[in-house]
């Protein structure tokens, strides 16, 4: 079966007037995504994965918000969209969740009329029934005794639950594409990978296809089919997980391998963490915007490396200016431990 | 408490009843007498500051920032400002007295003259109502302001509702919260004679005129049964305010 393109997006860049002058929070952003695919997006704090998430949904929107680029979905370009048929694509055709679970769902309202109103801010059903399917949802993400707890409000739920309550609103209309916003970084590890199997589980019950972002690549490890790692609103590197892990070809992405706790290596070795902090979006650094904190950085740093296939696996793209040989030859100490730090 | 009514109302009151060191009144009867001029005044007036506090904190807020945010900022805070005996004299002045476009105080019954009962009561509704309409207008918009930025609302819009729907539904239904409180006591505290200076301005024959009457003349009864009176009104809408809030925010709810 030829591989279904549900979502695209094209040279994305999103900037935030503010008082204290332009944030790039998202520039220059490319990604495909196949029906059943599951895409992660990796990068630390400030990277713009959230923004990047939410302006696919056109939730950045505002009148200091400034856009460029493409977002195809099934193609139409959502950023040129009018609002009010923007809203038809949330929720219908693209589901997202958020980090929080304990703050996303509304405090006011019982867990299944909130999934309820999901359902009918898309389909001309009535309450029984639109409820009815609640109850099903609930039961399919994990919650025992739905027909129940769907009269329980959110704090009457622990904080996995809600999270499952999360994805089954944002399942309820049966979108396509589902966005999940770093699910589990509020939950407790255990909770964690059985929220991660349950969005794989459910990708494959839905058929629909899912960005995960997170900020911990063991997290994405287990599903992704494909990477994007993020630094400073850009793609630093973009390829599918295999190649990724066990030939990442970026100084930032090493680190990042780096930073996964790994039971083979003793317990007092230090985690690698990357040195300094990223760099302010108002002004950038000049040429590549990992360079102040990159040890292997050179002269010609100063100019931006392109997104470029510089390997012998393609699709695997990455931005730096370091060969190739060089790159296999130093990073292994930079990520420690040996060989590369696949899971 | 016994004993120190005998004490207040001495030998010549053989009912135990409180009266006026200066008529000789039952204060009870009194008080009574002026409740449905004090309660036209509070239901009518929390109607309209309610209704206007509401409407104009919800455009503060969705305008925020921009030209009818700032202005309904300034309105506001000249609507707080004012004092109720300068805008009540003032509005009596010109629209009762040099025009003649409005009844010049006094009470009508509402059973008697229904028509006469709103039109005479409509300068004072409006004069004890524009203090409140700034006041709640500010806390809404605050909380408008405060509540827009909660995932919950992000998590709304992410489902595809209306920017109405979001508003209505999850932004207002929470901000105003709050705002039931602050409406609780206030309410209150005019239905317990609070609202003197308008009554004694606009000479409704309200409680508030009542209290008024009394301190001009230091007659001590009628200021104790007003306070009296007053208290239990805080009491009771008290407790209401924390019925109504538990059924507008289940986290507080017994369970
Ligand atoms: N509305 C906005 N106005 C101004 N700046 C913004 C706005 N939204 C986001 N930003 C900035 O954009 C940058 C990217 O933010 P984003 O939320 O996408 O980061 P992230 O990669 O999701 O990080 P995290 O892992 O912490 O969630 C941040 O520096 C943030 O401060
Ligand atoms: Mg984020």
């Amino acid at each position: 079966m030829a591989d279904e393109r549900l979502l695209e997006v094209r040279g994305l860049k999103v900037q935030f007037a503010t008082e204290d002058g332009v944030v790039h929070a998202v520039d220059g952003v490319d990604f495909a995504l196949d029906r059943g695919k599951v895409l992660g997006i990796v990068g630390e704090s400030g990277s713009g994965k959230s923004v990047t998430a939410m302006t696919i949904l056109g939730l950045t929107r505002d009148v200091n918000t400034r856009f460029e680029g493409e977002v195809i979905y099934k193609d139409r370009n959502l950023l040129d969209l009018p609002e009010n048929e923007m809203q038809q694509y949330r929720g219908a055709e693209i589901g997202m969740i958020f980090q929080d679970p304990m703050t996303s769902l509304n405090p006011v309202y019982r867990v299944g009329d909130q999934i309820v109103e999901a359902i009918q801010a898309h389909e001309p059903v009535d309450k029984r029934k639109a409820r009815r399917r609640a109850v099903e949802l609930l039961r399919q993400v994990g919650i025992p005794n739905p027909e129940s707890r769907v009269d329980d409000y959110p704090h009457q739920f622990s904080g996995g639950m809600r999270q499952r309550a999360m994805i089954a609103m944002a399942l309820s209309c049966n979108p396509d594409v589902l966005i999940a916003d770093e699910p589990t970084t509020a939950l407790d590890v255990t909770i964690q990978a059985q929220i991660i199997e349950l969005i794989d589980q459910l990708k494959d019950d839905f058929n629909s296809a899912v960005i995960l972002i997170t900020h911990d690549l063991g997290v994405v490890a287990e599903i992704a089919d494909d990477l994007l790692v993020m630094y400073a609103g850009r793609v630093v590197e973009h390829g599918g997980k295999r190649p990724l892990f066990y030939d990442p070809q970026h100084p930032y992405t090493w680190g990042l391998l780096g930073s996964i706790p790994r039971l083979d290596r003793p317990r007092s070795e230090r985690l690698h963490t990357i040195e300094g902090s990223p760099p302010s979006l108002i002004r950038l650094p000049q040429g590549c915007k990992f360079r102040p904190r990159c040890p292997h950085a050179f002269e010609k740093c100063l100019e931006e490396p392109p997104l470029e296939n510089r390997v012998e696996t393609p699709g695997h793209l990455d931005r730096c200016w370091l060969t190739v040989e060089a790159k296999r030859a130093v990073r292994d100490e930079t990520i420690e431990g040996g060989e590369p730090a696949a899971a | 408490m016994e004993k120190a009514w005998h004490g207040l109302v001495g030998d010549s009151n053989p009912d135990n009843k409180l009266l006026s060191y200066t008529t000789q009144q039952d204060v009870v009867q009194q008080i009574k007498q002026g409740i449905p001029a004090t309660f036209s005044l509070t239901i009518g007036a929390s109607v309209i500051w309610l209704f206007f506090g509401i409407l104009v904190g919800v455009i503060a807020a969705v305008t925020a920032g921009r030209l009818s945010d700032r202005a309904i900022t300034i309105l506001a805070l000249v609507g707080i400002s004012m004092p109720v005996f300068w805008l009540g004299i003032v509005t009596r002045y010109f629209l009762a007295e040099k025009n003649t476009w409005f009844p010049d105080g006094e009470y009508v019954g509402l059973t008697a003259n229904p028509v006469q009962w709103a039109y005479h009561l409509i300068l004072p509704w409006t004069v004890l109502a524009v203090l409140y309409i700034g006041f709640y207008g500010r806390v809404l918009r605050n909380n408008i302001l405060d509540t827009i930025n909660e995932d919950f609302v992000r998590t709304a819009r992410a489902k595809g509702l209306s920017r109405r729907e979001v508003l209505t539904k999850h932004v207002l239904r929470n901000s105003l919260i709050p705002v039931v409180t602050l409406f609780g006591l206030d309410f209150a505290g005019v239905l317990g004679g609070g609202a003197i200076l308008t009554e004694k301005v606009f000479d409704l024959h309200g409680v508030g005129w009542y209290a008024a009457d009394a301190l001009d003349k230091f007659d001590l009864p009628p200021i104790m049964g007003v306070t009296l009176y007053g208290a239990g009104f805080i009491v009771l809408l008290s407790v209401l305010v924390d019925l109504f809030y538990a059924y507008l925010d289940p986290r507080i709810r017994p369970t």
